[in-house]
């Protein structure tokens, strides 16, 4: 079967990751959707849900979190990677039992993120 | 035993007035009409304090008063001088044991000396 | 009241001088009277003429008066009653008839009282009363006259009565007798008895020869005049020439041998003359024998008054001279005196005073005189100077009365300075006017002399006071006066004068003060100007005082001295100028310096700990960058047909994040140097934005959010970056950890700052937390409410930037939450 590009979307403030990952993954070949603050990610939402969503935990506004929490609430079903420098395991913790999918510190290798992005859409579409 | 005041004056009328005048304000008085009376008559126990007239015949009162210091008396003492001398009483003014009045005689002045010079520490040593 | 301990344990009264003859006086006087009356009754007695009934001499009214002028009135009653055992043990058995003989006694003593009560009233008592003319006339008016008088009137009333003589003849027989005796025995009685007479002296010697010739030619004289028998025949002419003879040696006693030579002579004369007559001789010899006495009698008395008179006027005037040369004799030592203590060194005056007590006591014939002197602040009286007449007892102890039984007025004199106090005459005279007036004049020398010694001595005492002050300072004192020269150093210039190599000169009293600076600061030291108009400008009350210090290299180590001038506290101005070693103060502040540096490193040090996740949070976001932008270059390059434009902005994305890194760094670095502080012009608002990015992670991961509100025109202030962004850095994280709680609406930080003065700048910074504590010690050192707090950051914060010049604060806000105010000083800049 044709493999369409998946559409991933990165929700990060920093520009120069945004910048970065979206090189990465044109390089993957997957298709990116960059967002620069958590609001911006939900109003696009309805027009184009992402089959992933790379997430930054720390952001000024509605964090990594609250995004997950008003998905959550919305019953909307995306795959979510928190990417994050924060190291602390009890924010892996609280990420992972609000729902993320995986949960990744930066700076991260690049094949490790493709894999978790695969992992991920794979297991979500996995009924 | 009781403290005594020990008056010496020749004038029997300012005997009379003194003897009167510390009697009212409680003190016990012994009058003599001078020095050579009063040694006569040696009464029992040292003196609290003296009241000497300066000028009398035979013996004045610092004459008097030295023979007693160097009997061992070492309690306060008033000296009165007379009418017209320099001025002992405002010069030798007064110290812890030691008060120089002019005739006439303050009432007030002189209960107001004695009684100062006779409960401040300084002037009893202990016996 | 305190019990009577205000004296020694061995408390006792000091004993009773000897008192000369006390109580056993009056009795021995008793004794003495009545058996002289005794005598002089029996004496009497023999003196009369065969059937006169009263005596030719009676001597026993004249003892009696004698003993009343000699003694004290409250006497008198003793002597008489003792006299009247006297009486009748001689009148009784006579021809007195026994009722007779008291009132005889009663009118003799009465005669006697009256005399006495007389001459005592009018003219004095004792031998006094025959020196001068006047008291000799009163004498002679009321004993020689009116007393025999008065009292023979009733006398003879009263033996004419009993006895039936006729009245007018006892009358006669008995005045003259009477009066007789009182011219010539009662003066020779009182001068003599009176005076104490003692064996005269080497220089009464020649009066005494003189007096004894004199005796003697009267004895032969009035032996021959009065006892021989007169022959009949050669009556007219001896009658009168042998009496005459006795004349000149009368005028003889009167001249030379004063009243009393006078009266004894006249006794003399009288006894022989009575005795004679008595005995049917002498010039009245052919006249009957009463008239015989009469006649003797009369001229006795005539002789005697006019002679008493005379021997009066005499010792007047002797006296009178006597009193001038001594008043002329006192004048010459009150001016020897008054020269002895002109310019008189302090050291001589108490020698000199007691040399002259010595000498004032032998002139005066005094006993003791004392100078009593205020001591001890107004503690006693002491008696400073004294001189007595050996063996005499110290000062104070009471003396011998007088004679008399009466006492004198000792004078006593006050002066500003002390008293001075003078015991009895020598001979119990009563101090005259003249002698207190002349012993005052020389009070009034010893006070002024011993009050100028007090004043010396003052004088010393505060000059040995200040020399001594001065000298203890163990910093070096230099006193200038106006004009800037040396008026007086202290002993703390030795070790600089000895260490002067540079060889400024010595430094003594004229040095002027720039001698004073080239030697405190080193002739080479380019200071030295400056030091020195830096004490002019003292000197001239331009400056209140002036601070200087500086560093001195020694061999060892470096020292530090301050010199402080001061101006000099007196009407003609000058200066004070001391100089102190600060060596060891200095070091200390510059540990002190050292410390605090160490301490503030510490704090920033540990601050930056404390933001180590944010760091690593503000590293990972750059490296994340540079790593993923890289790998999908790699990716890029892998899947061949790379887009070289799109590596090239791979390739400076990655630099510029790695710069963004590099930034993070350096300030970290930045915040860890240890490094002395300086001074540069600082934009606030950019190291204010640099902290605020170093926290901007932190500020993420706990939510929080950082708003500036910067005064774009806010003007340079200078500085050390690190230090100010300590400040800041420290009052960022205070705010966001006071909103650390949960539920803390609105959390904001906000940071503001703005210009409060023409040249000044603060910087406020606004939390909404929980506000601090009112009145609390917020920037005392280890004051925290965090429980791992080290409680150090307000205090250092504080200490920075007062350092710079600047205040701290904070305050509650109305609306929640704390805030924090700094001001700091605006460079401006210089004016063209």
């Amino acid at each position: 079967m044709t493999a369409a590009r998946l559409l991933v979307a990165v929700v990060d403030d920093e520009e120069s990751v945004r910048t970065s990952l979206r090189r990465l993954f044109r390089a993957f070949e997957l298709d990116a959707a960059t967002f620069a603050s958590g609001q911006e990610f939900l109003d696009a939402l309805p027009s184009k849900p992402p089959d992933c969503l790379v997430l930054d935990l720390q952001m000024p506004g509605l964090s990594g979190l609250d995004v997950q929490r008003r998905l959550a609430a919305g019953g909307i079903r995306v795959p979510t990677i928190i990417i994050t420098a924060d190291d602390a395991p009890e924010t892996r913790e609280r990420c992972l039992s609000a729902g993320t999918a995986a949960y990744l510190c930066k700076p991260f290798d690049d094949c490790t993120l493709l894999a978790t992005i695969a992992r991920v859409v794979g297991a979500a579409a996995d009924p | 035993m009781e403290p005594v005041i020990v008056v010496v004056d020749d004038d029997a009328s300012v005997r009379r007035g003194l003897r009167r005048l510390l009697a009212s304000a409680g003190y016990r008085v012994r009058v003599f009409a001078s020095g050579r009376e009063l040694l006569a008559e040696r009464p029992p126990g040292p003196p609290c304090c003296l009241v000497l007239d300066v000028r009398m015949p035979e013996q004045n009162g610092l004459m008097l008063h030295e023979a007693l210091v160097s009997a061992g008396y070492e309690g306060p003492v008033v000296f009165i001088t007379g009418d017209g001398e320099i001025p002992l009483g405002t010069r030798g003014g007064s110290g812890p044991s030691l008060t120089v009045l002019a005739k006439p005689v303050d009432d007030g002045d002189l209960l107001e000396a004695i009684r100062r010079m006779m409960t401040l520490p300084g002037t009893t040593p202990a016996a | 009241m305190r019990a009577t301990g205000s004296v020694g344990p061995a408390w006792g009264w000091p004993r009773l001088g000897p008192r000369a003859r006390t109580a056993a006086r009056p009795a021995a006087i008793a004794v003495a009277v009545a058996v002289a009356y005794y005598v002089g009754s029996r004496v009497g007695f023999a003196l009369t003429v065969p059937l006169m009934s009263p005596s030719m001499l009676w001597p026993p009214n004249a003892i009696l008066a004698a003993t009343l002028l000699l003694t004290p009135p409250r006497q008198w009653a003793l002597y008489l009653l003792a006299a009247f055992p006297a009486h009748l043990a001689a009148q009784l058995g006579t021809v007195w008839p026994t009722p007779l003989v008291p009132v005889l006694f009663v009118t003799n003593c009465s005669e006697a009282l009256m005399a006495a009560i007389l001459v005592r009233r009018f003219a004095g008592h004792g031998p006094a009363v025959f020196h001068s003319l006047r008291t000799v006339g009163i004498f002679i008016v009321g004993a020689g006259v009116l007393a025999p008088l008065v009292s023979s009137y009733v006398a003879a009333a009263v033996v004419t009565l009993l006895r039936g003589d006729p009245y007018w003849l006892v009358w006669r027989t008995r005045f003259f007798a009477n009066s007789l005796t009182a011219l010539t025995l009662l003066p020779a009685l009182v001068m003599v008895v009176g005076r104490r007479w003692s064996w005269p002296g080497r220089e009464n010697q020649r009066k005494a020869l003189e007096a004894a010739v004199l005796w003697l030619g009267l004895g032969v004289v009035g032996w021959s005049v009065f006892e021989e028998p007169i022959e009949p025949s050669h009556l007219d002419v001896l009658l009168t020439v042998p009496l005459a003879f006795i004349v000149p040696f009368l005028v003889w006693a009167a001249v030379r041998l004063g009243p009393t030579g006078t009266s004894l002579s006249l006794l003399t004369v009288e006894v022989l003359a009575v005795w004679g007559g008595v005995a049917g001789r002498g010039p009245f010899a052919i006249l009957p024998p009463v008239e015989n006495v009469l006649s003797l009698q009369v001229v006795l008395i005539v002789l005697a008054v006019p002679l008493m008179c005379l021997a009066a006027l005499i010792e007047e005037r002797q006296r009178t001279r006597q009193a001038l040369e001594e008043r002329l004799r006192f004048e010459e030592v009150l001016s020897r005196l008054s020269r002895a203590f002109v310019h008189l060194p302090r050291e001589d005056v108490d020698r000199t005073i007691d040399a002259w007590l010595r000498r004032l006591g032998e002139h005066l014939g005094v006993r003791h005189i004392t100078i009593f002197q205020l001591c001890g602040a107004a503690k006693s009286f002491v008696p400073t100077h004294s001189w007595a007449v050996p063996p005499e007892p110290a000062p104070g102890l009471p003396l011998p009365a007088t004679d008399d039984g009466g006492s004198h007025d000792l004078p006593l004199l006050i002066t500003d300075s002390g008293v001075l106090s003078f015991g009895a005459n020598a001979d119990g005279v009563p101090w005259s006017a003249a002698q207190i007036a002349q012993v005052r004049l020389v009070a009034e020398v010893f006070g002024n002399a011993l009050a100028r010694k007090q004043a010396e001595d003052a004088l010393r005492l505060s000059e040995a006071m200040n020399a001594a002050i001065l000298s203890s300072l163990t910093s070096s004192v230099a006193v200038l006066d106006q004009r800037g020269r040396v008026v007086a150093l202290n002993e703390g210039w030795s070790p600089l004068l000895a260490g002067d190599a540079a060889g400024a000169g010595g430094l003594g009293p004229g040095a002027s003060c720039g001698d004073v600076c080239r030697l405190a600061l080193g002739s080479d030291s380019p200071h030295v100007e400056a030091a020195v108009t830096g004490i002019q400008s003292v000197i001239d009350g331009i400056e209140p005082i002036f601070l200087f210090e500086w560093a001195r290299d020694s061999a060892s180590l470096e020292r530090w001295f301050e010199m402080a001038v001061v101006p000099l506290n007196r009407a003609e101005g000058g200066a004070v100028v001391s100089l102190t070693d600060v060596t060891r103060r200095k070091q200390m502040e510059i540990e002190a310096q050292r410390m605090r540096q160490e301490l503030a490193h510490f704090t920033r040090v540990s601050a930056m700990g404390e933001l180590a996740a944010s760091l690593a949070h503000e590293l990972n976001q750059p490296l994340a960058g540079i790593l993923a932008n890289a790998q999908a270059a790699q990716r890029f390059l892998a899947a061949g047909r790379p887009d070289l434009d799109e590596i090239r902005a791979i390739l400076a994305d990655i630099v510029s994040d790695d710069r963004r890194a590099g930034e993070v760094i350096r300030r970290l670095r930045e915040m860890l140097r240890k490094t002395a502080p300086s001074r540069v012009p600082l934009d606030l608002n950019a190291l204010i934005g640099d902290v605020v990015k170093m926290l901007s992670s932190d500020a993420l991961i706990r939510g929080l959010s950082v708003v500036l509100d910067f005064d774009p025109k806010l003007p340079p202030v200078t500085g050390d970056r690190v230090e100010l962004q300590q400040v800041v850095l420290n009052l960022l994280v205070n705010a966001m950890d006071a909103m650390a709680g949960p539920a803390v609406p609105g959390r904001i930080v906000v940071v503001h700052t703005a210009c409060s003065g023409p040249d000044s700048v603060q910087v406020s910074v606004q939390d909404a937390g929980t506000g601090v504590v009112a009145g609390g010690n917020i920037f005392e050192p280890f004051y925290t409410t965090k429980a791992d707090g080290l409680g150090m950051g307000l205090p250092i914060a504080r200490s920075i930037i007062e350092a710079h010049g600047g205040r701290i604060w904070v305050e509650n806000n109305s609306t929640g939450g704390a805030t924090f105010h700094f001001t700091l000083v605006a460079t401006l800049p210089s004016v063209p």
